[in-house]
């Protein structure tokens, strides 16, 4: 008898009768099981509140649908956050500018990502941006000269002025105060001071002195004197030359005030300290006293 | 028109789906639990996260596949919060008599103690055994429908039906 270990489960489901029922217990078992039977029919469970629990889990699922849309922004904001971030590298990468100063007596050859070359005389100052590649724009204080590649426009402003050109070699002198000098080794420059223009072709000089402007043709030389160690001054205000002199070899020259405006032609080494100051002051007929190794006192003899 | 039938159907993300199985499960699904858990609290809160279950999942799954997902969330969530707190069997599931008073007071009160140790027993049983006996007596659910919800053969919940009313027999002392 296959089912006869769950007789009273099936009988429970009225598989089977009272009787089928009867075979496998005693009567008084069977009574017993049909008073539970019984009983149980009258028993009910406790109902509890249905809407209440509808109510209950429509709030759950806002609940879930609020922390789902809260998820999507949190992860937006990681984004921006990173976007920012990278922004802000960039643009501090972009906008950093590349500030390189001489000192006393030194010399800097940079090589710029044109693959220009600008060699940088002594107490200078030369500043360009990273963005240089897309922009040829240098700032110059003090003494250069550029080898510049054929390309777009490159400019170099100075406080005196700027020299624009297309791919050429060139020199440009302008101090902090009032003199500014270019002079066009090869090619073509423009330079623009107070809103003159000049072009220069090769050989050719221009100098903003005093509100003064002086042009002159040189040919011969391929690059500028300080190259090779030395100045050369054509008809150059006394002033300037001896501001030269200070720059290269970091000495103080004072001088009165009445000889400041006297022109010097000539080359003067950058080797020797006594030799330089021979070569000027001998044809101007100056006296010049070393006071200290950092100062030198000039006069008229 | 088998479109249109497909339609009417499934979507259980519409309100009026989702509605009318909570009106034909959720009772049925918490008592459920309240008889494997005697614990009215858990169970409420077993079966309405349930709910939220398949609310969540309301696109993947269809009408018809509703009672089971119920059923085998509610027994994963369950066993997932025991894991963390163990719950405390605080609850007796109590029944009320609708009896007729016709009969005597005697009886009555014969009646109501055999009653209370009726729900004892029921109470006191395993729980495998319990969860099966009140579902067949009290959710109405035939052995083929318990073994379905709770992944059994309709020969074991007949066994434990079985079991559960041998150990009811002791309850009747004498007729």
């Amino acid at each position: 008898m296959e089912n006869n270990n769950t007789f009273l489960s099936d009988w429970f489901e009225n598989k089977i009768s009272d009787e089928q029922l009867k075979q496998h217990i005693s009567n008084d078992d069977f009574l017993a099981y049909q008073k539970i039977k019984n009983s149980l029919a009258n028993f009910k469970m406790e109902e509890s509140n249905i809407e209440h629990h509808y109510k209950a889990i429509q709030s759950k699922i806002e609940k879930v649908k609020k922390q789902k849309s809260n998820v999507i922004p949190l992860w937006k904001y990681a984004s921006m956050a990173a976007s920012i971030l990278v922004f802000l590298a960039s643009y501090f990468y972009l906008t950093k500018e590349t500030n390189l100063e001489t000192g006393f007596g030194e010399k800097q050859t940079i090589i710029l990502a044109d693959n220009s070359e600008v060699i940088l005389n002594s107490k200078s100052t030369l500043i360009f941006s990273n963005l240089f590649r897309f922009e040829r724009k240098l700032v110059l204080e003090g003494e250069a000269f550029f080898q510049v590649k054929k390309g777009s426009s490159f400019v170099v402003s100075t406080k005196q002025g700027t020299v624009e050109v297309l791919g050429t070699k060139f020199n440009v002198i302008s101090n902090a105060t009032d003199f500014f000098e270019v002079h066009c080794y090869e090619g073509k420059v423009k330079v623009t001071s107070n809103e003159k223009v000049q072009i220069l072709t090769q050989g050719q000089s221009i100098r903003f002195y005093n509100n003064e402007v002086e042009n002159w043709t040189e040919i011969k030389s391929k690059f500028p004197s300080w190259l090779a160690f030395e100045s050369s001054f054509k008809n150059t205000p006394i002033k300037q030359v001896f501001e030269k002199i200070r720059n290269q070899y970091g000495v103080e020259i004072d001088f009165p005030k009445a000889i400041e405006n006297i022109k010097f032609t000539g080359t003067v080494t950058h080797k020797n300290i006594n030799t330089a100051m021979k070569s000027i002051c001998i044809p101007l007929h100056l006296e010049y006293t070393q006071i200290d190794s950092n100062q030198i006192k000039v006069e008229n003899e | 028109m088998e479109i249109e039938n497909k339609n009417h159907q499934t979507n259980l993300c519409e309100e009026l789906t989702f509605k009318l199985i909570f009106d034909s499960e959720f009772k049925i699904l918490r008592n459920f639990l309240v008889f494997r858990y005697k614990n009215a609290a858990f169970a409420d809160d077993i079966a309405q996260n349930a709910f939220v279950k398949l609310w969540e999942n309301c696109k993947l799954l269809k009408k018809e596949q509703a009672k089971n997902f119920l059923f085998t969330t509610a027994i994963r969530l369950s066993l997932n919060q025991i894991k963390h707190q163990k719950i405390v069997t605080n609850f007796e599931v109590n029944f009320t008599s609708s009896n007729a008073n016709k009969e005597t007071p005697q009886f009555l009160m014969e009646e109501n103690e055999f009653k209370i140790k009726l729900e004892k027993a029921i109470n006191n049983l395993p729980d495998k055994q319990r969860e099966v006996f009140l579902m067949n007596r009290f959710e109405n659910q035939s052995y083929a429908q318990i073994a379905a919800l709770l992944d059994l053969s309709v020969k074991a919940v007949e066994k434990r039906m079985h079991l559960a009313l041998l150990s009811l027999r002791n309850v009747v002392e004498n007729i």
